[in-house]
């Protein structure tokens, strides 16, 4: 058996040991015998906090974690970058902007389980969408750099007014959009997670099906086209749906960072960049890591809960700054 | 095998084809050469589908350019660009085995049989020992090889390759174009190169097109081509001429 393969099994063993471990770990342990009980027809309270609150909430690191480092593998094959990220286009800032505004103009309602700052930011995001699909409309003529730079000027502009909307808020409000912005996993229904795992599968899927065409175009445009890879039409596709599945999830944990980052290069560290492996790797061991990062957000300081999007960077920062100075010779 | 007519192409900016005809018979070896910015890469790009001419059209073996989808085209035709580099660490044997995709679907596993033709194309071009280093780390020649391999792979019957040798030095430059006339020979190759290096081109190639300003200004063999008047007219150099003493191909000296 190859590292590859080896890889892939230690990350999915990863995953399936957090998704089990973790709802059991919080400011109250639970034993599995009482979960199993529950399980079995028993209205144990212990049952009712794993079913109930934890793993709805483990289950939503699964999707944020896989769909960023998802959305991370592409963004970079893609646009040929290794600095880039789910949030390179202004997907996150589109959101913030859309989240922030309602905070601001302090909107409340929900509908179909999910909240107004939520469907602001998803609101937020596809507006952001729209505009790096008239973009990459234009591929065919505008080069890959272009793209970022357009991406990296909707961010600052995003930012911009994001600055105005806390200038002109009072300290609640800033309080409100400061947490939004950090990230976190808050306690979402099965109903949200129904309405959006079905989404993560499909482009999951579609980019897992175009995994060999994502090698050839990760090297070079013009060599992409002469294997015969349809380059405009695949980037533009893939850079829709990633974005996509970026807004859906920073909607609802806000844009929690590093995670698209730093997956896909952790694991081209360690097995190369084909995207066969890649992709069903990185969406794995992303959804395990935020599973792992949302653990200890919520024990360290307990019964506090911090937001996940600190822990994140915190942890992963200087793990992975150890790999890269540890990695002989140059990564990039 | 191809054929150019009326072929013309413009940057947003600028006319740079125009009207090109020419006619590149099966199993030539075939030198564009010209000054900077008379079109010479270009012109491949367009014969390998990568730019599409404002006008004019591409034939390969009488039927139209346009008719072909990229994966027919793909292989047909095998195309070894100018630079060739890349942010990600694959080994040569993944750039190598790219040169399969036309002939894979997506969800085909790796066959036997394309691991086969991996291998092949590796040690036709000698590379196969470098099968398991990373590209990043390679030489300028073994890198180029590799990426000729790729090309191989897709078992085309048209080479277009665009400066191949540029970059690399004198003994791997000899080396790469003697492997190119093995290949040429050995798989019924049609290869178009473009290159700067007239004596090179003259040495190994049995016909040459010379382009200025978008335009064909000459074509035939070297021993018709090279004359001081041309090289004068089309390089705004004097050059004395001399004649090889192995094969009495035409050398271009200051």
């Amino acid at each position: 058996m190859n590292t590859k393969s080896l890889i892939i099994i230690a990350c999915a063993i990863f995953l399936l040991m957090t998704l089990i471990g973790a709802p059991l770990i919080g400011s109250q342990s639970l034993s599995p015998t009482e979960v199993v009980r529950y399980l079995q027809g028993e209205e144990t309270s212990q049952g009712l906090i794993f079913f109930r609150i934890r793993l709805p909430r483990v289950l939503l690191a699964v999707l944020t974690g896989a769909s960023l480092s998802l959305a991370g593998v592409v963004f970079q094959a893609l646009l040929r970058n290794p600095l880039a990220t789910p949030y390179t286009l202004g997907v996150a800032g589109g959101s913030a902007l859309g989240a922030l505004s309602v905070i601001k103009a302090g909107i409340a309602f929900s509908i179909a389980g999910f909240s107004a700052v939520q469907l602001a930011a998803f609101a937020g995001s596809l507006l952001t969408i729209l505009l790096v699909y008239l973009l990459a409309m234009r591929l065919r003529r505008l080069s890959i750099h272009t793209l970022i730079l357009a991406g990296v000027t909707l961010n600052y502009f995003f930012s911009a007014s994001i600055l105005i909307l806390h200038y002109l808020s009072d300290f609640t409000e800033t309080h409100q959009m400061i947490r939004w912005t950090i990230g976190g996993l808050d306690v979402v229904g099965y109903i949200t997670l129904a309405q959006t795992f079905p989404f993560f599968f499909i482009v999951f899927f579609i980019f897992w099906i175009l995994s060999k065409s994502f090698n050839v175009l990760s090297t070079n445009e013009e060599l992409a086209l002469s294997k015969g890879v349809h380059v405009t039409r695949i980037q533009t596709m893939s850079l829709i749906l990633a974005s996509l599945l970026t807004g859906t999830v920073v909607a609802i944990s806000g844009p929690i960072g590093f995670i698209g980052l730093i997956i896909p290069h952790l694991l081209r560290l360690l097995g190369g960049p084909d995207h066969r492996y890649l992709i069903p790797a990185s969406v794995m061991l992303g959804g395990g890591f935020l599973v792992l990062a949302d653990t200890i957000a919520r024990t360290i300081i307990a019964p506090v809960n911090l937001p996940v999007g600190i822990i994140t960077t915190l942890l992963g920062g200087p793990f992975f700054l150890w790999l890269l100075v540890r990695n002989k010779g140059p990564v990039y | 095998m191809i054929k150019l007519r009326d072929l013309c192409f413009d940057f947003p900016t600028q006319p740079l084809l125009k009207k090109i005809n020419l006619h590149i018979p099966r199993h030539s070896f075939l030198a564009i050469i010209g000054p900077n910015g008379s079109g010479k890469s270009t012109l491949l790009k367009l014969i390998m589908g990568i730019l599409h001419p404002q006008s004019g059209e591409i034939f390969l073996n009488q039927k139209p350019l346009r008719e072909f989808s990229r994966k027919r085209l793909a292989q047909l035709a095998g195309y070894v660009p100018q630079h060739f580099e890349t942010i990600f660490h694959f080994t040569a044997w993944e750039i190598v085995s790219m040169g399969r995709h036309p002939y894979q679907s997506p969800f085909s596993s790796a066959r036997v049989e394309d691991a086969h033709i991996v291998e092949n194309a590796m040690k036709a071009t000698e590379v196969w020992h470098l099968r398991h280093r990373v590209i990043n780390h390679l030489s300028g020649g073994e890198l180029q090889r590799v990426v000729l391999a790729s090309a191989l792979a897709q078992n085309p019957q048209i080479l277009l390759l665009d400066e191949p040798t540029t970059a690399l030095d004198l003994k791997h430059q000899f080396h790469f174009y003697n492997i190119l006339e093995t290949l040429r020979k050995e798989n019924n190759l049609t290869i178009v190169t473009v290159t700067h290096d007239i004596n090179l081109a003259s040495y190994f190639c049995e016909q040459m097109v010379v382009l200025k300003d978008g335009a064909i200004v000459a074509e035939g063999t070297p021993e018709q081509l090279i004359t001081q008047e041309l090289i004068r007219e089309v390089f705004e150099v004097e050059v004395e001429i001399y004649q090889h003493p192995r094969n009495g191909k035409p050398l271009v000296f200051f």
